[in-house]
């Protein structure tokens, strides 16, 4: 193998000299470049090490994310399995693992946000990070560290025990700021099965109740099947190409139609792709068992599904084609607007024949997928502008949501019903659920109406007229049912009828976190249109890093 | 350029594999009784992997057997067995589905060929006719190398020579104008009385598919081998959150505890 | 050769797709369809790492070979608690969460 060899090359100019493992200059024609050179033709397993030893330092907050992780399961373990000396019960460890879970968030926020290191492409070519991935690591971090301190009420109630929720909230949100940073076809699908495998476990955590355990089981089929067929994407990309790095199918796409060197099974690739994706952030063709997951599942599960996977997977959509599947626009940019029309469509329409809390909120974020995805499809760099700014504001009002849907737990908000005289037991949560609810809506002067106004302007900049008048129109409908749970709130007092008749209304005081969380948003929400301008820019910024 | 032979080994065979691996995917869903569908699945995992040794890729073949038939279709068959799932009656609504299914299944399948066939005939045809020139460029290349390899050998077997360098300049000059450059090696020099055989697997810089795979796994992409543990950590950790009842009242044997224990301290006297 | 060998790979993964959608059975076939599925993506995969002389395809299909491995660990415990609820895995039968 690493024989020293005497040797005599004749070459051309012009011509790579592949044999000599240092670079000379050479003359003229047919000159000799000979010697005694050592080909030693593993030399590089040596300086292996000095090649990847500044990568470890790029992914720092990362790699503590994991470790803190490991070693909280390992501390989980041995103290929730230790018999105590005077009884024989062990400690009850969730509460203390939340918070130190919580704690290992903050760190790793404020460690992606210190992160010298802004713009670099490492682990030999696996790997990137630029602002979009910036931004939305903090995105996804946040809204871990949230669903979490919404859910520590709930696991006192419901008397969960099992540590290992948490453990797997942790590792699924390692496994999505890997997923924001990932450059290759490989540490993508890697990374989406890591929180795709977390997710169906988690979704079928309350091993007791068969709603649970059905909804991780559809839960599972779907996500299988949808990675099955992202997969398959991937190898008709990689066997036509050869590549799987992003940017070689960037710069290997370039300007494919006008070379008339057209690629029909590249493009059958894309579309297994596009479709494996759409799967994933459950939009209309591909939606089929999304509401019944998110109705079946604990709630803050439910919370945690349709904040957090969302901001991770869109993430990756928007670098994967609008970086490199650029070149195709025209293409996909027809199938993702046929989702996101039939998305807006169907989920106005079927959300209003809702009886559950939280299917409505299921339909209600599938609508939101649509409008979204209506911005994807726009193909400029105002619409990567407007998407982020949506899912900002998405993400923001989803958390309220949930949150308030998560303090009715007392008396098990199931049906929208149960949400009736709610101005009379807490007017203060009556208040911000209405305007929460208003601006999901899309009602000016508050967040959710910027948001949606700026998409709009933008598809109509993209030339999609039709599209953003259905958007228009599919706003106006959806305004019904949410002004219905406004009625319900406030003017429905008949408690003898409906299927919550024989429930009682309860009132229970909120904890503090969940107040803190409550408050916090409401009033972004409520004061957005004030001073929209930082989130305004830090969006462009993260559009003009896809120029690179 | 070679001939391809119609009907050679190769070719027989992996009509063989193919065709019972999909005779065995349709029969894995159309089963009656789940165990057959298992036994069906470990069918088509075998012909599978003896596919992979047509390709010449033996650890492959070997890893799908240990993995998938080893471990998976195991589990496959445990769970079958522990679970107790009734053979499915003849269902009339089976019948119903499987014209539309079936003709939605053809066309897609009949779309997906048109697709691949135009994409794939014209490259193929063209690289033929390009490749064949290199092609046979290399093999001559090859084919002097080696001869020059045995030539020098057996003229230094045979005669005990080892001055063999002007039959090297015949050479060097014939080869000079087909390429970009020509390598000419120096031959080692082996001791006569080696068994009088020549060790080409020496000579030549051959690599195992597992030696090729550990070359790139554990070098350059050793992230994705560090992410890939990670998810065999959440399979572990989500089957023993799902399956495990975890017994907190019962008493059980501390055997370290019972052992460590100091029996002069275990028993006191309180008081008279 | 290669053409002989994709369209063997789409065939089994179109098998795959189709064990999920017509099956009326019991959920552990639909199990076994993902299996299928993930398996032809992976012949795909080593077929064009063959034809292309990249190992990128090999080293993709091994890790496609753990990931397929892990999830159908979990997929199979999920129906295990499934099962302890349910007592049944009959595909009419999972209509509670009913859309």
């Amino acid at each position: 193998m690493g024989a020293a060899t005497n040797f005599t090359i004749w070459w051309r100019p012009g011509a790579p000299c592949s044999l000599c493992v240092e670079a000379i200059t050479h003359g003229d024609n047919f000159s000799q470049h000979t010697g005694v050179r050592k080909i030693v033709i593993n030399n590089n397993k040596k300086n292996m090490k000095e090649l990847f030893i500044n990568d470890f330092k790029v992914i720092f907050p990362e790699l503590f994310l994991i470790i803190a992780t490991i070693v909280l399961l390992i501390y989980g373990v041995i103290y929730s399995t230790k018999i105590s000396e005077n009884g024989t019960k062990p400690a009850i460890l969730i509460r203390n693992t939340t918070w130190l879970g919580l704690i290992t968030i903050i760190i790793t926020g404020l460690l992606i946000i210190n992160n010298p290191i802004k713009n670099t492409i490492f682990f030999y070519n696996c790997l990137v990070i630029d602002e979009l991935s910036t931004l939305l690591k903090i995105l996804v971090l946040v809204s871990t560290a949230v669903s979490i301190i919404i859910s520590l009420e709930y696991f006192k109630q419901e008397k969960i025990n099992s540590f290992e929720i948490i453990i797997l909230i942790l590792l699924s949100c390692s496994s999505m700021l890997l997923m924001l940073s990932s450059y290759d076809f490989i540490s993508m699908y890697l990374t989406i099965e890591l929180q795709s495998l977390s997710f169906y476990v988690l979704a079928a955590s309350k091993r007791d109740s068969e709603f649970s355990t059905e909804a991780g089981l559809k839960y599972f089929i779907l996500g299988a099947f949808s990675s099955g067929i992202l997969l398959f994407g991937c190898s008709m990309v990689y066997g036509f190409t050869g590549i799987t790095n992003f940017e070689e199918l960037a710069k290997i796409f370039c300007n494919i139609e006008c070379l008339q060197s057209d690629l029909p099974v590249v493009k059958l690739g894309i579309l297994f792709l596009a479709v494996g994706f759409l799967f994933k952030l459950t939009a209309v063709p591909f939606h089929m068992w999304a509401p019944d997951v998110y109705e079946g599942a604990p709630t803050f599960i439910t919370a945690f599904f349709a904040i957090t996977p969302k901001i991770a997977i869109l993430g990756l959509f928007l670098k994967l084609f609008l970086f490199s599947f650029y070149d195709f626009l025209f293409p996909w940019q027809q199938i993702i607007l046929i989702c996101s029309v039939s998305s807006m469509i169907l989920a106005s329409l079927a959300a209003l024949s809702q009886r559950k809390i939280k299917r409505l909120l299921a339909y209600s974020s599938i609508g939101h997928m649509g409008y979204i995805l209506m911005g994807v499809s726009c193909g400029s760099l105002e619409g990567i502008q407007a998407v982020i700014i949506y899912l900002v504001v998405y993400v923001i009002m989803t958390m309220n949501v949930f949150a308030s849907v998560l303090s009715l737990r007392s008396n098990k908000a199931v049906f929208i019903t149960d949400l009736r005289l709610l101005s009379k037991t807490n007017p203060m949560l009556a208040i911000n659920l209405t305007l929460i609810l208003f601006s999901m809506a899309g009602i000016p002067p508050l967040a959710g109406f910027c948001s949606k106004f700026y998409l709009f302007f933008t598809a109509l900049g993209s030339s999609l007229y039709i599209t953003a008048l259905i958007g228009v129109l599919t706003s106006v409908i959806s305004c019904f049912y949410y002004i219905r749970l406004v009625k319900i709130m406030y003017f429905e007092n008949d408690a003898r009828v409906g299927p919550s008749a024989t429930r009682g209304l309860a009132y229970e005081p909120m904890d503090r976190e969940k107040s803190l969380i409550i408050a916090i948003t409401f009033f972004f929400v409520l004061f957005f249109f004030i001073y929209p301008y930082p989130l305004f820019l830090v969006s462009h910024k993260v559009a003009l890093s896809f120029m690179l | 350029m070679i001939n391809k032979m119609l009907f050679d080994n190769n070719t027989i065979l992996f009509y063989l594999f193919s065709s019972i691996a999909i005779i065995s995917g349709v029969m894995v869903i159309r089963a009656k009784n789940p165990v057959h569908s298992v036994l069906f699945l470990i069918l088509v995992f075998c012909n599978a992997a003896g596919l992979l040794i047509l390709l010449d890729l033996d650890f492959f073949a070997m890893i799908f057997l240990v993995v998938y038939v080893g471990a998976i279709a195991v589990l496959f068959l445990f769970v079958v067995m522990m679970l107790n799932i009734k053979m499915a009656e003849i269902n009339e609504n089976i019948l119903r589905y499987l014209p539309i299914g079936g003709l939605i299944g053809l066309i897609f399948l009949f779309e997906i060929f048109l697709i691949i066939n135009n994409d794939l005939l014209p490259i193929l045809f063209v690289e033929a006719n390009i490749l064949s020139n290199l092609e046979s460029h290399y093999y001559i290349q090859y084919l002097i190398n080696n001869c020059l390899y045995v030539y020098k050998y057996s003229f230094v077997l045979l005669t005990g020579q080892k001055k063999y360098y002007h039959i090297s300049t015949r050479l060097k000059r014939i080869s000079k104008g087909y390429d970009n450059f020509c390598v000419e090696m120096e031959v080692p020099e082996y001791p006569l009385d080696y068994a009088g055989y020549i060790n080409y697997s020496s000579i030549t810089n051959n690599i195992t598919n597992i030696e090729s795979l550990g070359e790139i796994i554990y070098t350059y992409y050793f992230y994705y081998f560090l992410v890939a543990s990670l998810i065999l950590l959440v399979a572990m950790i989500g089957a023993i959150v799902l399956t495990m009842h975890k017994g907190i009242f019962v008493k059980r044997q501390e055997v370290f505890e019972q052992n460590s224990r100091e029996f002069t301290k275990t028993v006191q006297k309180l008081s008279y | 050769m290669q053409v002989k060998f994709i369209s063997l790979c789409v065939i089994l993964f179109l098998l795959g797709i189709w064990g999920i959608f017509l099956n009326r059975k019991n959920i552990i076939i639909m199990l076994m369809s993902i299996e299928l599925m993930l398996l032809a993506v992976n012949l795909n995969f080593v077929i064009f790492s063959v034809y292309l002389d990249d190992m990128i395809g090999q080293l993709f299909a091994l890790l496609v070979l753990t990931v397929a491995a892990a999830e159908s660990a979990i997929g199979l415990a999920l129906l295990v608690v499934y099962y302890r609820i349910r007592g049944t895995i009959a595909v009419e039968y999972i209509n509670l969460v009913k859309g």
